[in-house]
């Protein structure tokens, strides 16, 4: 599958043309660790200099490599959806269809799809672009990656019904951008803060309501 | 799958992600693990010999062998001469494809991803011991020798 969709050039407030799609291989991963991953790290190192500090981790919410996940994307439970413009690589998303049923009391033990991994390339981060003295370039590719979520929640037969856990980080984005349910802090998952869309969220989410 | 094309609520939702991290996910990423840093020297030695052979088997030049696989001749060099140097992984994703073997297992080999397996590490030993040549020189060989050697003596 590939779509076209549009998101949102930073600079000029406008939209631009991307395509949306489900055809993930090894070579999109690839990308990541040549493309994104060095940004990452010399975003990492700026901040550490900047804040005088030492550390030599990456901080957990920044980068994830995708090349580890190079068998997932030959299982029937699992999708992975990638946003590119022009042929590059803005954003991925990897996507488990069970194993992870629904919490809030209304909807508890359905069907729902698991939000694995996300990742959008670091020129389209904020705090990313600012440490590098760079521009950022695109919007809205989080609230695609999301949109494909639901709308696979959709196609599954799940009525847009979505689950996550949310790194500290990344809260705000799901409760307040998204508008998704903070549930729970799930003791088994590091206390990550565990989110879910009901129908009526995923609709309001994609500004059907 | 049927995405929105409402540009008030992309231009919204845009303006409202602006900022923030989406990530969600498990484990920390060393610094020094992006860095490949920790590539393991024994399997280093086992990929560099799994090229030199492979190479040899098809009775191709290290030029030939850059342009049949798809990858930069310096960069092949490089593997070869420096132990410490990790090659790109599109380089050893052409690689893998070329050779018909495993993308993840020639990455773990290259030093792009660290073998959880101690097998997979003792098996790598024994293929680089193993594969070292003990025969003499090639006629080819000698005389590139020769002339690579008289090419330095010159001042």
């Amino acid at each position: 599958m590939r779509t076209s969709v549009e998101i949102v050039d930073i600079q000029t407030g406008k939209p631009v043309a991307a395509e949306l799609f489900d055809d993930v291989t090894l070579a999109h991963f690839l990308v990541t660790q040549e493309k994104w991953r060095p940004l990452v790290i010399e975003a990492a190192q700026a901040l550490h200099r900047a804040s005088g500090g030492t550390s030599t981790s990456i901080p957990r919410h920044w980068h994830w490599d995708w090349t580890q996940k190079e068998a997932d994307l030959r299982m029937l439970a699992v999708s992975f959806f990638g946003i590119e413009v022009e042929g590059d690589l803005q954003g991925i998303i990897k996507l488990l269809n069970v194993g992870y049923p629904c919490r809030i009391p209304a909807q508890a033990g359905l069907d729902s799809i698991y939000i694995d991994y996300v990742e959008t390339a670091p020129w389209n981060n904020k705090v990313m672009t600012e440490a590098l003295g760079q521009q950022r370039k695109y919007g809205a590719v989080g609230v695609r990656l999301v949109e494909a979520a639901v709308q696979r929640s959709i196609e599954e037969g799940f009525h847009g019904r979505v689950t996550l856990h949310s790194l500290p980080t990344s809260e705000s984005f799901y409760l307040e951008v998204c508008g998704m349910t903070a549930v729970e802090r799930d003791a088994k998952k590091q206390t990550l803060l565990w989110c879910e869309f009901t129908p009526d969220q995923a609709r309001q989410f994609l500004g059907e309501d | 799958m049927k995405f929105s094309n409402n540009r008030e609520w992309l231009k919204k939702k845009a303006e409202a992600e602006d900022g923030c991290f989406v990530s969600v996910g498990g484990l920390i990423t060393r610094l020094g693990q992006a860095e490949g840093v920790a590539a393991a020297k024994p399997t280093r030695s086992a990929f560099v010999r799994l090229l030199q052979l492979a190479r040899r088997e098809r009775g191709l030049s290290w030029e030939q062998f850059a342009v049949k696989v798809g990858v930069p001749l310096e960069e092949l060099v490089t593997v070869e001469l420096d132990e410490s140097f990790i090659p790109k992984p599109r380089t050893v994703f052409n690689l893998a494809r070329f050779l018909r073997i495993s993308e993840k297992k020639l990455m773990a080999l290259s030093g792009l991803l660290i073998p959880k397996d101690a097998a997979f590490n003792e098996e790598a030993v024994l293929f680089a011991a193993r594969s070292e040549s003990v025969e003499k020189l090639s006629p080819e060989e000698h005389r590139a020798l020769e002339e690579y050697i008289r090419f330095l003596s010159e001042q």
